[in-house]
């Protein structure tokens, strides 16, 4: 039986290296490694061109190709027939391509060198598996999806979004459900923090939390931001040896001066596929949803809509917390606690709303903001107690009028203080209010700038 | 009076049209075959050692309508004169180049080191179809453990139970036109 394009997902993924012959207008043929492929629908798979090639020129002259993959599960070769349909430098093929490009360019320092050019749309005239390629026995097709699973696996990841009391609740809860209904052991949420930045704020399955930050278009889940895209690279490992190669060739050579430095890859330092999603609601980019694997075949392409669906879920059900503040004024504040004897120095830089605590880096933006002014009532007058809604009013913050993203930004302020100052802790009360907990002896001071 | 090299050339060109004219050559593929193509200049031994030890072996052929055909090879020799190479395939997967070097005999072997992912293709017009001799057939062989390691992501297990075929093999006799190095740096030409 031939199969179809969606059955070979997985030889396409760059897992086991294929090959790629062409010939020119003379019938003299190149036969080389293929790069990047995606599957553009049934009857089409588009190639990626970075670089100046023969491959590229010949299929100028001549739109014939012949292209071998191979089955990463069984090792069968399939050899498929392909005539050039189309150049496209825009559309959705063209950025599917380019956000794999740019994130592995981004990761290893390549972005000005290892930039998509164009992508080249085949029609696949013709699929054949390779006979007598393996001489050993065949083997047994991977297990077939069972929708049933599937479709308990997404209602158990529903159910615990739906069950949220909180964003906290929300975002770990989602995590841990993908962990368990899908075998998604890594995973996080990240959020923009208005700085061209996001920042971790959630995580599963990480012995250190996951923190950290990633720049908008740096990286995959930097270039899923950029691009609200969702984007799946496996063989991960394979593509950074390959582009570090380049890297050290290039370094080599004249063009040093195009390199930047490597981006360490956070989250798993051995990971080798990953996949991650835009959190949208309403068209507006909320956070990115990342999981990744140290298996290379762990995200399928079925996966891809199906996930969506729920990062659809997880981004709808963030923005619906974001309104529902209890409307009742704050519970009055408790009598602060006796206060340990560590004294702690937050210093506040106005130039770019910064905190510092004892010399060492804390928060900034808008969460630097909120954490300023909690500090600065608690040593006014001892107030711990606050809402959501008395934050979201006020305009020293710099908050959006709508779609303020607030509870996302204390979320990522009560997880950098338990990180980094835990004398300090945000402690929900109940829903749309919190109090601040201050098990120390805190010193303000206030500069213009550093 | 022929050169030592002009004559090599000449003794080239009657053998790819002998070659070409035992099976059903195209009017395409006599008429390439009047003209005498220049060999290239010899591999250099550095050249020579990367092309017998490479990890991976592509061989590339195109039929007379322009369709390509892309196979992998499991081994490649150079002559002690370095014009000219000998590439073995394995039967089993054949049969379409085969078809294409009867009727345009033109061939491009490439070659890789994957730790560097550097390139060696050699391109050039096959003189001789024939089966692998008993000599060849070791070094076809041990292309298993070359293979394992390119595709080593796919697993010990894996391998061991499906290894590629490597025997009967082709011996694809080329004589090369052209050497092409490619390292990965595409600002290099």
């Amino acid at each position: 039986m031939t199969p179809t394009l969606a059955q070979l997902d997985r030889c396409f993924q760059r897992i086991l290296p294929g090959v790629i012959a062409t010939a020119d207008a003379d019938g003299v043929p190149n036969v080389n490694y293929v790069s990047q492929l995606v599957v553009v629908d049934e009857r089409h798979l588009a190639l990626s061109y970075q670089f100046a090639t023969k491959t590229r020129a010949n299929l100028a002259a001549n739109p014939r190709a012949a292209l071998e993959v191979y089955d990463p599960l069984t090792l069968d070769a399939y050899r498929l027939e392909l005539r050039l349909a189309r150049v496209e430098t825009a559309g959705p093929s063209f950025d599917l391509l380019a956000a794999r490009i740019t994130a592995l360019a981004s990761h290893t320092g390549l972005a000005d060198v290892f930039k998509l050019r164009a992508a080249y749309v085949c029609e696949v005239l013709a699929i054949e598996r390779r006979a007598g390629f393996i001489a050993g026995p065949d083997v047994a097709p991977p297990p077939a999806r069972d929708p049933l699973a599937e479709a308990a696996g997404l209602m158990r990841v529903s159910e615990r979004i739906a069950a949220a009391a909180d964003l906290d609740g929300l975002l770990v809860g989602a995590l841990a459900a993908l962990a368990d209904g899908f075998g998604f052991h890594h995973g996080r949420i990240l959020v923009p923090d208005g700085d061209g930045r996001l920042v971790t704020i959630a995580s599963h399955g990480y012995a250190d939390g996951a923190g950290g930050e990633v720049r908008v278009g740096e990286g995959l889940i930097g270039v899923v931001a950029q691009t609200r895209r969702l984007v799946r690279a496996l063989g991960i490992d394979a593509d950074l040896r390959y582009a570090r190669e380049l890297r050290a060739e290039i370094a080599r050579g004249a063009g040093a001066s195009r390199l930047a430095p490597e981006v360490p890859l956070p989250g798993l330092p051995d990971a080798r596929s990953q996949l991650a999603l835009p959190l949208l609601a309403h068209d507006r980019l909320l956070g990115v949803l990342a999981l990744e694997s140290r298996d290379t075949l762990t995200f399928a392409q079925w996966h891809e809509p199906f996930l969506q669906v729920l990062a659809n879920q997880i981004a709808l059900s963030m923005e619906h917390m974001a309104e529902r503040d209890d409307d009742e004024p704050p519970a009055p504040s408790l009598a602060p606690p006796p206060l340990a004897h560590r004294a702690r120095t937050f210093c506040y830089y106005a130039n770019d709303d910064c905190v510092f605590v004892d010399d060492a880096y804390l928060v900034r933006n808008v969460p630097g903001k909120i954490l300023w002014k909690l500090l600065r009532a608690f040593a006014a007058d001892g107030r711990t107690a606050w809402s959501n809604r008395e934050l979201r009013l006020d305009p020293t913050l710099g908050l959006p009028a709508l779609k303020d993203n607030l509870e996302s930004r204390l979320i990522l302020l009560r997880k950098r203080l338990a990180d980094k100052c835990p004398e300090l802790a945000l402690v929900p009360t109940r829903r749309g209010h919190f109090r601040l907990e201050v098990a120390c002896r805190p010193t303000l001071i206030e500069r213009a700038s550093a | 009076m022929r050169t030592p090299r002009r004559r090599a050339t000449y003794e080239f060109a009657k053998r790819s049209y002998e070659f070409t004219n035992r099976g059903r050559a195209s009017r395409a593929a006599r008429a390439y075959h009047r003209r005498v193509p220049t060999l290239a200049p010899p591999m250099s031994p550095a050249q020579v050692a990367f092309v017998e030890q490479a990890v991976a072996i592509l061989v590339g052929t195109c039929d007379p309508a322009g369709l390509p055909e892309a196979v992998r090879g499991v081994a490649v020799m150079i002559a002690p004169d370095r014009t000219r190479a000998t590439v073995l395939v394995p039967e089993a997967i054949a049969a379409r180049t085969l078809a294409n070097l009867r009727a345009n005999p033109r061939l491009a072997v490439t070659t890789a080191d994957l730790p560097t992912f550097g390139t060696v293709q050699l391109k050039g017009d096959v003189t001789a179809v024939r089966a692998a001799t008993p000599d060849e057939q070791p070094l076809a062989d041990r292309h298993r453990a070359r293979f394992a390691r390119e595709f080593a992501w796919a697993g010990a297990a894996l391998l061991a139970a499906r290894p590629v075929a490597t025997a009967p093999c082709v011996a694809l006799e080329l004589s090369v036109t052209a050497i092409h190095t490619a390292a990965p740096d595409p600002l290099t030409p």
